[in-house]
C-alpha cells in the first residue's frame, strides 16, 4: 500500500494536493470495504456465547431476531454507502475497471502525460 | 384446480415471453437496461431456491432460528465482495472463464483432468438438488389438490414432475442454447430470473404481511406470539451456528448456479458494487417473515401438518386463496429459476469438459476437422442440459419423493464447497499446483460421497445399518457418521468438518510438495495477479502457426464473421496489409480466450496447439514467472507501457525509411515495367507491318491474319495507356467522384454483364440478389469497374471444373461488404501482398492485362473510402470488396 | 544443310513473326516459352544458334544463360539476348554471362535476320 501512496513528482502542487486527497479518500473506503465483512462475522457469532434454551438467562427468540436483524441493516446500509462513495472514481463507463487501486494509478499517469 | 394449471401455464407464457423480448432488444442493441446493475443483483437471487422458498419455514419449525445461517453466509460474502468476488469476476472475464470448472482447470495449467473431476463433482452434488426443486414443486401442487379434493396420488405426482421437468428442459434450451455466445451471456435467462425474484420475494412478503397484520395484528403482538411458541427460546448449538454459515457463504460462491450468474453472466464489474449491499437486503427481506409465518403456521395447523408446506397452507387454511395463488407462483418461480440456471451451468461443463473433448480426439484433429463446429458444440450442449434435467427427474422417481429428498439441501452444498479450498487458494496462492489441486478435491470428494451422500439417500439404500454403526470389516474408525472415532456428532458437520480439513490439508502439503509445470505457474501468475497484470499469458511461441488455418479453424468456432472481425482487428493493430495478422503469442494468447469462451480452455488450447505444433513457453516467459516481486510487476508494466510507445515510434520510422529507399527502387522499377509493356506489342507491330511490307506474294489469308494480329497489340497498346493514365489520375488523387444512387443489385448486375463472359468456357455466377437490396450512394461507375475486373479475373483465371463464382454481400455499421470466391485454387500465401501491386500478374499464363487491374481496383476503392483484400480461409481464391454504403464524397 | 535455331520467347505474336522471318530465310526453327525446363530443352535439342528473351516466365532469361555458360555443352553455343527492358544495364549484364548478341525490342526484320547471319558464320 505505501508505495502506491507515494505523490506523483511531475505534477504541480495544487494538482497534487487534490490527487492526494482524493486517492486517500478512496484508499479508506476500500480499507472499509475490506473491515466490513470482518465486523460481521463478529458481531453474527456473538449468539456463539449465549446461553441455551435451558439454561439460565436464556435469550428469547424475538429479541435473537432484532439483534441479528439489527446487524444486518446496519451492515447494509454501511455497505451501501461505502459502495455510492466508490462510485464517482471511475469514470470511464466502458473500461471494465472497477478496482480503485488501477483507477488511481490511471489519473496519475494521465495527468503526467496531460 | 384447473385454474391452478391455467395460472401455472400462463406465468410460464408471461416468462417466455420475457425471455423473448429481453434476446430481441438485446440483439438491436437497446442493451443497457438488460443489464443494468439491479438485473444482475436479482439474478443472483436464484440462490433461493424452492428448497430455501419453502423449506426455510420448515428449517424455523424445526430448529428456530438456526434457518438464518443459510442467508447470512451469502450476505457475508457479497459484503466482503472486495475480498472474493471481485477478484473471481475480474480473473472470469480476463480469462473468459466459462464456468467453475473451467475457472479451476484453467488455473491449473488448462488441466482437463481437473476440469473432468470438478465436472462429476458438479453434477452429483446438483442433480438431487434439482430433484429437490421438482419435488417442491410437485408438492406444492399437491397442496392445492387436496384443497380442492381432488384426487392426487403419487402417480400424478410424478406426472406433474415430468411435465415440468420437460417444460424446463425446453425452455432452458431455447434460452440457454439459442447462440454459442463467445461471451456465455444469455440476456433472456438472466432478464427471466430476475423477473422470477420479484415475483418470490413480492409472494413471500404478501403472505408474511399478511400473517403479520392480517392474522396476528402487528408487530408487537406477533413479536409476543414468537415468545410464546415452541421455538420461542435461543436454542442453537455454537457448531452448526458456525458450521452452517460457513457452509452457505462456501457454497454461495461454488454452487455451479452461482457462479454461472456472479462470474460468467456479469457484463460489468461495477455491478458488483450494488449487488454488495442490495443482495444482502434481499436476503434480509426473503428471511424477514420466515419466523413470523412458521409461528402462525404451528399456531393455526393441526400439528403434524407438513411445515415445509406453511407458506402455502397458512393462506389457504383462511380462505386466501389468491394470496395462496400468488404464494404458489413464487414456490414455482423459485424452483425453475434455480433448474433453468444449474442446468446451462451443468451442460456447459459437461458439454466443454467431457462431451466436445471425446468429439474431438474421435474425430482426430480439431483444426483440420470439417464442418460448423458450433453446431456441434450447441447440440452437445442441448443434449446434456436434456441429459442433466432428465438425471434429476429419475433421481426424483427413484427417491421416492420423500423425506429423504429434504435433507439434500445441505448435503449438496457440503458437496460443492469441496471445490472451495482449490478455487480460494488458485486465486491466492501462487504456490498451488495441479498436483494438490487434484489431491485435495479427490480426498475432498470421497469423504463427501462415503460420509454423507450414500448415507443421505438412506440407511439400507447403498450404505448398509450394519455398515453405518460399526464401519466397513468392522473398522469403527471408518464408520461414515463417525470418521476417526469422532462421535455424535451432527452428520452435516462432522462431514464438512473432515472434507474440508482433510481436503485443505493435502491440498497444501502436496502443493508444497510438488513442482509446477511452466504453464500452470503462468497461469497462476496470471490469477493471483490479475489486478497487476491486465494482460494474458504468453503461450505460444510465434513463427510455426498458419494463420490461414487459424483462421479456418476460428470461423467453424466462433462464425465467419466473427473470426473475419477478430483476426482484421488484429491485422490492422499490426499494421499487415489485408485479414491475416502475424500470428505473434501475443495475438495467439487473445484467440484461444476467444475460442475458450465457446469450447472452454483446455479444449481452445489443445486446439490451438495442433495448428501451431505444440504448447511452447519460451524462456522470457518463464523469467517473468520467477519475477516474484510483486513491486517489480508494478514498476515493469509502467515501464513497458513507455517502451512499447518507443517501440511503435522506432518501427514507424523504420518503416519510412524503407519505404524510401524502396520508392528509388521502385521508380526504375516501373520505368522498365512500362518499358516491357509497351515495347513487347510494338516489337509484333513493328515485326508484322515490315512482312507485310516486304513480301508482295503473301497469300490473302495471311495478310489478313498478320493485319488483325497488328490490329489486336494496337489495342492492346491503347488499353495499356487507358490503364497508365487511368492509375496515375487515381494515385495522383485528382479524380472528382460522380456519385449518384444505386442499389448494389443494379451494380453487380451491370459488372455481370459487362464482365463479358464467355458462353464457350462459362463461368456459373452465384448470388442472394436479396441480400444484395443495398441502397448505394457512391460513385457507381467506379465500384463496378472494380466488380468487372474481379469477376473478369475470375473468368480468366478460375481453373476449376464446372467453374463458378459465388458473390455474396452483406452491411453492417454503414459498410457493405460484397464477396467474390469462386472455386478454383488459391492465390499462393506469398503472392498475395504482390497482386495489389502494380505489373504483377499470377500464374505464367498472359491472359490479356498489363497487370494494372488490382492495382487500379485498389486505389478506387481508397477513393471511396473503402479496400480490397485478398480473403483468405475459402475453398478458392477470393476477394473482399468493402466500402461505405453512403460515400463521404471526399478522396480520401 | 540448314542451320537449326532455338527461340525461348513467351509471347506468341513475338513467336509467330520471328518463327516466320527464320525459316523464310532457309533456317530450321523450333521454339518453347518458357523459363522453367528451357535448359532442359536446351541440352535436348542442341541448337546451333539460341535466341534468348529476357523476361520469361519461371525463370529470366539472364539465369539460364548463365547456367548455360556453366554447362560443357553449352559453352559454345551463340546466344542473342531480346529484351523489352531497354536499360543499359540488361546489356551489361548480357555481356557479362556470355551473351554472343544483345538487342532490344522493337527490331527491324532486317537487323535480326542480319545479326543471326553474323553469328552463324563467326
Amino acid at each position: 500500500m505505501s508505495a502506491q501512496d507515494q505523490k506523483p513528482s511531475e505534477t504541480s502542487l495544487q494538482g497534487r494536493v487534490f490527487l492526494e486527497r482524493r486517492n486517500y479518500r478512496q484508499r479508506r473506503l476500500i480499507d472499509a470495504a475490506r473491515i466490513l465483512p470482518v465486523v460481521g462475522v463478529v458481531l453474527w457469532f456473538v449468539p456463539l456465547v449465549w446461553p441455551s434454551a435451558d439454561e439460565n438467562g436464556a435469550i428469547s427468540t424475538s429479541s435473537a431476531s432484532i439483534y441479528i436483524f439489527t446487524i444486518w441493516i446496519g451492515l447494509i446500509v454501511v455497505g451501501a454507502l461505502v459502495a455510492w462513495r466508490m462510485a464517482p472514481a471511475d469514470e470511464s463507463p466502458n473500461k471494465p475497471s472497477g478496482p480503485m487501486d488501477e483507477s488511481a494509478f490511471e489519473t496519475r499517469r494521465r495527468d503526467r502525460t496531460g | 384446480m384447473n385454474v391452478l394449471i391455467v395460472v401455472s401455464l400462463g406465468y410460464v407464457l408471461a416468462l417466455f415471453t420475457v425471455a423473448f423480448m429481453a434476446e430481441r432488444a438485446a440483439r438491436s442493441g437497446r442493451i443497457k437496461w438488460l443489464r443494468a446493475p439491479v438485473v444482475y443483483t436479482l439474478s443472483l437471487s436464484i440462490y433461493c431456491t424452492g428448497w430455501t422458498f419453502y423449506g426455510a419455514v420448515g428449517f424455523a419449525v424445526r430448529s428456530g432460528l438456526e434457518f438464518i445461517t443459510i442467508y447470512l453466509g451469502p450476505s457475508l460474502v457479497m459484503l466482503g465482495w472486495w475480498w472474493t468476488v471481485r477478484k473471481l469476476v475480474r480473473i472470469g472475464r480476463t480469462q473468459r472463464i466459462t464456468s467453475l470448472a473451467d475457472l479451476i482447470s484453467s488455473r491449473f495449467g488448462k488441466s482437463n483432468l481437473l476440469a473432468v473431476g470438478l465436472t462429476l463433482l458438479a453434477v452429483t452434488g446438483t442433480t438431487p438438488y434439482i430433484a429437490l426443486q421438482l419435488q417442491s414443486v410437485t408438492q406444492s401442487y399437491a397442496v392445492f389438490a387436496e384443497a380442492s379434493q381432488d384426487g392426487f396420488n403419487q402417480t400424478s405426482q410424478t406426472t406433474t414432475a415430468l411435465w415440468v421437468a420437460i417444460g424446463l428442459a425446453m425452455f432452458t434450451i431455447l434460452f440457454g442454447t439459442r447462440k454459442l455466445d463467445v461471451n456465455e451471456r444469455h440476456d433472456g435467462v438472466v432478464m427471466a430470473i430476475a423477473v422470477e425474484a420479484v415475483v418470490k420475494l413480492i409472494a413471500l412478503m404478501a403472505v408474511g404481511i399478511f400473517v403479520v397484520w392480517g392474522l396476528s395484528g402487528g408487530i408487537g403482538p406477533m413479536l409476543e406470539k414468537i415468545g410464546t411458541s415452541e421455538i420461542g427460546m435461543w436454542n442453537v448449538s455454537g457448531g452448526r451456528w458456525a458450521g452452517l454459515t460457513f457452509l452457505s457463504a462456501a457454497a454461495f460462491i461454488c454452487l455451479p448456479r452461482m457462479f454461472h450468474v456472479m462470474v460468467v453472466e456479469n457484463d460489468d464489474e461495477r455491478h458488483l458494487r450494488m449487488a454488495s449491499w442490495a443482495f444482502p437486503a434481499y436476503l434480509m427481506l426473503m428471511s424477514l417473515f420466515v419466523l413470523p409465518i412458521a409461528v402462525t403456521g404451528l399456531d393455526l395447523l393441526p400439528t403434524g401438518s407438513n411445515p415445509d408446506m406453511f407458506v402455502l397452507t397458512v393462506p389457504l387454511s383462511q380462505g386466501q386463496n389468491g394470496l395462496a395463488m400468488l404464494s404458489f407462483l413464487g414456490g414455482l418461480s423459485s424452483a425453475t429459476s434455480m433448474v433453468i440456471v444449474a442446468s446451462i451451468a451443468l451442460s456447459t461443463m459437461v458439454s466443454n469438459h467431457i462431451v466436445m473433448p471425446i468429439w474431438l480426439s474421435f474425430t482426430g484433429a480439431g483444426a483440420s476437422m470439417s464442418g460448423d463446429v458450433r453446431y456441434i458444440v450447441l447440440l452437445s450442449r442441448r443434449l446434456s442440459i436434456a441429459a442433466v434435467v432428465m438425471l434429476a427427474y429419475f433421481y426424483f422417481v427413484l427417491s421416492g419423493g420423500g423425506s429423504a429428498l429434504a435433507a439434500i439441501g445441505l448435503v449438496s452444498f457440503v458437496g460443492v464447497a469441496q471445490a472451495l479450498p482449490v478455487m480460494i487458494g488458485g486465486i491466492f496462492w501462487r504456490g498451488a499446483t495441479r498436483i494438490g489441486a487434484l489431491s485435495g478435491l479427490s480426498i475432498g470428494f470421497v469423504i463427501w460421497i462415503y460420509a454423507l451422500f450414500l448415507p443421505s439417500l438412506g440407511v439400507g439404500v447403498v450404505v448398509s445399518e450394519a455398515m453405518m454403526a460399526n464401519g466397513p470389516f468392522g473398522l469403527t474408525w471408518l464408520a461414515p457418521h463417525a470418521l476417526f472415532g469422532v462421535k455424535g456428532m451432527d452428520p452435516i458437520l462432522h462431514c464438512l468438518l473432515w472434507s474440508m480439513l482433510l481436503n485443505s490439508f493435502a491440498f497444501v502439503v502436496v502443493s508444497l510438495c510438488s513442482f509446477p509445470a511452466p504453464l500452470e505457474r503462468l497461469q497462476g501468475a496470471q490469477f493471483v495477479n490479475v489486478f497487476d497484470h491486465a494482460r494474458s499469458a504468453k503461450e505460444w511461441s510465434s513463427g510455426a502457426a498458419q494463420s490461414e488455418d487459424l483462421m479456418v479453424m476460428a470461423q467453424r468456432i466462433l462464425g465467419a464473421r466473427e473470426a473475419q472481425s477478430l483476426f482484421g482487428i488484429e491485422a490492422a493493430r499490426q499494421g499487415a496489409q489485408g485479414l491475416l495478422p502475424e500470428p505473434t503469442p501475443e495475438f495467439l494468447g487473445v484467440l484461444e480466450r476467444e475460442l475458450s469462451g465457446s469450447v472452454g480452455a483446455a479444449t481452445a488450447h489443445a486446439m490451438v496447439g495442433q495448428i501451431v505444433g505444440g504448447a511452447s513457453v519460451s524462456v522470457d516467459d518463464l523469467l517473468a514467472v520467477a519475477d516474484e516481486s510483486a513491486q517489480m510487476m508494478e514498476y515493469s508494466s509502467k515501464l513497458e507501457a513507455q517502451s512499447t510507445e518507443q517501440r511503435r515510434t522506432a518501427e514507424q520510422l523504420r518503416q519510412v525509411n524503407e519505404k524510401l529507399t524502396q520508392l528509388s527502387v521502385q521508380k526504375d522499377g516501373f520505368l522498365s515495367q512500362i518499358s516491357h509493356e509497351l515495347r513487347t506489342p510494338m516489337t509484333s507491330i513493328r515485326s508484322f507491318s515490315e512482312i507485310l511490307r516486304d513480301s508482295q506474294d503473301m497469300a490473302d489469308i495471311d495478310k489478313a491474319r498478320y493485319a488483325g494480329i497488328i490490329h489486336s497489340e494496337t489495342l492492346r497498346l491503347t488499353r495499356l495507356l487507358d490503364d497508365l493514365l487511368d492509375l496515375s489520375v487515381l494515385e495522383a488523387g485528382r479524380v472528382s467522384l460522380n456519385l449518384s444512387h444505386k442499389s448494389l443489385e443494379d451494380v453487380i448486375e451491370g459488372a455481370i454483364s459487362s464482365a463479358g463472359l464467355s458462353d464457350e468456357n462459362p463461368l456459373l455466377i452465384r448470388r442472394t440478389p436479396a441480400r444484395e437490396d443495398i441502397l448505394l450512394h457512391t460513385d457507381v461507375d467506379r465500384l463496378a469497374q472494380v466488380f468487372i475486373n474481379v469477376i473478369s479475373n475470375a473468368q480468366k483465371y478460375c481453373d476449376a471444373d464446372p467453374r463458378q463464382l459465388t458473390i455474396k454481400a452483406f452491411q453492417s455499421k454503414g459498410l457493405a461488404t460484397v464477396d467474390f470466391i469462386d472455386n478454383g485454387s488459391k492465390i499462393d500465401p506469398d503472392m498475395r501482398d504482390v497482386i495489389f501491386e502494380k505489373f504483377s500478374r499470377v500464374g505464367e499464363t498472359k491472359a490479356g492485362g498489363a497487370g494494372l487491374g488490382l492495382a487500379i481496383c485498389r486505389e478506387i476503392m481508397t477513393r471511396l473510402g473503402g479496400d480490397i483484400v485478398y480473403l483468405p480461409g475459402q475453398d478458392g481464391t477470393a476477394f473482399r470488396v468493402q466500402f461505405p454504403i453512403i460515400c463521404g464524397g471526399q478522396p480520401v | 544443310m540448314s542451320k537449326h535455331v532455338l527461340l525461348i520467347e513467351d509471347e506468341p505474336n513475338i513467336i509467330e513473326a520471328v518463327s516466320f522471318l527464320l525459316s523464310r530465310d532457309g533456317y530450321n526453327v523450333s521454339t518453347h516459352s518458357n523459363g522453367h525446363d528451357a535448359l532442359e530443352v536446351i541440352e535436348a535439342k542442341q541448337p546451333d544458334l539460341l535466341i534468348l528473351d529476357v523476361m520469361l516466365p519461371g525463370r529470366s532469361g539472364f539465369d539460364i544463360l548463365a547456367d548455360l555458360r556453366g554447362r560443357e555443352t553449352g559453352e559454345g553455343i551463340p546466344v542473342l539476348m531480346l529484351t523489352a527492358r531497354g536499360q543499359t544495364k540488361d546489356r551489361e549484364m548480357a555481356q557479362r554471362i556470355g551473351a554472343t548478341r544483345f538487342m532490344t525490342k522493337p527490331f527491324s526484320n532486317a537487323e535480326i535476320i542480319e545479326t543471326l547471319n553474323e553469328m552463324s558464320l563467326a
